[in-house]
């Protein structure tokens, strides 16, 4: 791994089932920072369990995880990364239904240095960022797939995150609302310089990212820079 | 957002839930409230009763099993009177009977004419010591339609009723007094009273008075008590002391554990919900924080509506049949202390279990499940 990358992986296993499925087998991935990733592969080829672990959601059976050239192991460690510089946008929203979208993202500031008003002042300007600075007030039931989603990423980026995954984030999603929220990661993207690691089934816009890595049964097939030939 | 009112969001998620669990502590407090109340009720109506009667001092047989079912000697009492400082000593015989269909407190009394001139008469006059005259409590009398020149029946025997008392404790008010002679007689008990009490000369200090309660407790088989006392040495007082608090703790466990199964559903429906809050960078120690103020939250609104029914529960103790006439009940910070002293802590303990089953699984198996 090299000392550049923000967050790497080497030698990751994880497998299921007393070892009956393998979901990565010996997954070596380093992400730098201010880089966009797809993760691209077939259904069931350890995207997402790919995603789990380099988010310490879940934990490799062998290998590990290093943030910074610096192996992190303990559930403690973890939450205080997810808390400060990983964030997580998943394929459902994962919204509490009886919050407002502005509650909704003041969750990810609780707890923090924060006191109220800052923490409100954040969640509406992370709000007003995805374009959703009108629908504060709305509880989820109130908004659309692509809106929900919308708050979901202002709640992933309302602490400024080093790094954001965002697993099949429009995969709920009609092609306009996809195409909007897509836009949306890759411009905050570009804006903020964070890194961005995009799982997704969208070869056109896995294209728009600066680098592609397939998966394909647990491994890395390929791992490809745009404007780079297919290795 | 704060965490109490994350907290407050999520359980009114459940109204009906959270409202059930609330009413379920609501009851175990306010039974625990309302029995150890009761209890502290009982002893103090009957010290009050005991102070308004004169009494200072209760001298009671050593090893009885309860304050009413003692005896003793009668002739002990002069051997008391001659103690220094004692300036009356009254033999005492009391025993519950039934007189149409109502359980009445007799008394005897062998008082002398000073003892017997202080009590509150509201109507006829006191009894003669050589006949089966009787007084009784203005309750009693206005319960059974009673007046001076009317007659009872008490153990088997007719008493002219002479005068009405007007004491102010429940207890008197509901009470029968005769001479002692007559009272052994009727009871089938010569020679025998419950307990002495014992009127002390003014001029006593306190140390004089610990004195004094030494040496009669020294001299004779006896126990001395002051009024507040009387039942410390009184079994049947015991065990429906033990009674109250083994009930009210059952009650109060009862209902830890319904907050327990409450949290613990809580918790698994959420279970993806709570996936998610470990993604955005909840810590574990964070997750429990939330889970234990839920469970707090519950446990407060239902120790405070408690509080409200055992005390409203104790009013009505006055209604009670068996004991309604014979205590009454002001509810005081003490009742309601000790209840809280141990729902709280079991409503977080309650909680603790939930909390933890809300941090065991790994974020992303919380996350896929259903
Ligand atoms: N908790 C689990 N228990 C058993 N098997 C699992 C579990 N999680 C993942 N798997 C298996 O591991 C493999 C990889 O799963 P993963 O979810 O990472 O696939 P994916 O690439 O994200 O697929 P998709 O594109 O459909 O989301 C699959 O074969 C899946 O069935
Ligand atoms: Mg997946």
């Amino acid at each position: 791994m090299s000392d550049e990358s923000l967050l790497s992986l080497a030698g990751v296993r994880r497998a299921f089932d007393g070892g009956r499925i393998v979901a990565l087998d010996g997954v070596d991935l380093a992400i730098g920072s201010g880089e966009s990733v797809a993760l691209v592969g077939r259904s069931g080829s350890g995207k997402s369990c790919l995603v789990a672990i380099a988010t310490g959601l879940d934990k490799p059976d062998a290998g590990a995880v290093y943030w910074r050239g610096r192996k992190i192991s303990s559930r403690r460690e973890w939450a205080a990364l997810r808390r400060q510089s990983i964030g997580i946008v998943f394929q459902e929203f994962h919204l509490l239904p009886t919050l407002t979208a502005q509650q909704n993202v003041e969750l990810a500031l609780m707890g923090g240095r924060a006191d109220q008003a800052e923490q409100r002042r954040a969640a509406a300007a992370a709000l007003d960022r995805v374009g959703l600075a009108g629908r504060r007030d709305n509880l989820p039931s109130e908004m659309s797939g692509g809106e929900r989603q919308r708050v979901a990423i202002a709640r992933a980026l309302v602490r400024d995150p080093l790094i954001l995954f965002a697993d099949e984030p429009t995969g709920n999603l009609d092609s306009v609302n996809a195409e909007k929220v897509a836009a949306l990661l890759l411009d905050l993207q570009r804006e903020r310089g964070v890194s961005l690691v995009l799982v997704t089934h969208d070869t056109e816009l896995a294209e728009r990212c600066h680098r592609i890595v397939r998966l394909s049964d647990g491994h890395v097939v390929e791992d490809r820079r745009m404007g780079e030939n297919v290795t | 957002m704060t965490m109490a009112g994350l907290a407050f969001s999520n359980l009114a998620r459940r109204a009906a839930r959270t409202l059930l669990t609330v009413l379920g502590i609501a009851l175990a407090v306010g039974t625990a409230v309302a029995l150890l109340a009761l209890a502290r009720g009982v002893a103090e109506s009957i010290g009050h009763g005991l102070d308004e009667i004169g009494a200072e001092f209760v001298v009671a047989p050593k090893n009885a099993t309860g304050v009413l079912s003692a005896r003793l000697p009668e002739a002990i009492g002069a051997r008391i009177a001659a103690m220094d400082g004692v300036e009356a000593v009254s033999g005492e015989l009391y025993a519950f009977t039934v007189s149409e269909d109502q359980s009445i407190l007799v008394g005897g009394w062998s008082r002398d004419p000073a003892g017997w001139s202080r009590t509150p008469l509201l109507a006829g006059r006191l009894p003669d010591v050589d006949r089966h005259e009787i007084l009784v409590g203005d309750i009693l009398a206005e319960g059974l339609g009673l007046a001076p020149g009317k007659e009872i029946d008490l153990f088997d025997e007719t008493f002219e009723i002479v005068g009405i008392t007007g004491y102010a404790t429940a207890m008197n008010r509901s009470m029968a007094i005769m001479p002692l002679a007559a009272m052994q007689e009727a009871a089938l008990r010569e020679g025998q009273v419950s307990f002495f009490t014992v009127r002390l000369k003014a001029e006593l200090d306190d140390a004089a008075r610990a004195r004094l309660r030494a040496e009669i407790a020294r001299d004779l088989p006896v126990v001395v008590s002051d009024t507040q006392e009387v039942l410390d040495h009184d079994m049947n007082y015991e065990i429906l002391e033990a009674i109250s608090s083994a009930v009210s703790l059952v009650a109060l466990v009862s209902g830890a554990v319904s907050l327990l199964a409450t949290l613990l559903i809580s918790v698994q429906e959420r279970t993806r919900e709570i996936g998610m809050m470990a993604a955005i960078g909840w810590s574990d120690g964070r997750i429990v924080a939330l889970i234990v103020i839920e469970g707090v939250l519950i446990g407060l609104a239902g120790c405070t509506l408690g509080v409200v029914i055992g005390v409203l529960a104790s009013g009505l103790f006055d209604s009670l049949p068996a004991i309604g006439g014979f205590i009454s009940f002001t509810p005081r910070a003490a009742d309601m202390a000790l209840p809280l002293a141990f729902a709280l802590p079991l409503c977080a303990a309650g909680a603790a279990y939930p909390a933890w089953r809300a941090v065991r699984l790994m974020p992303a198996d919380a996350l896929r499940r259903a």
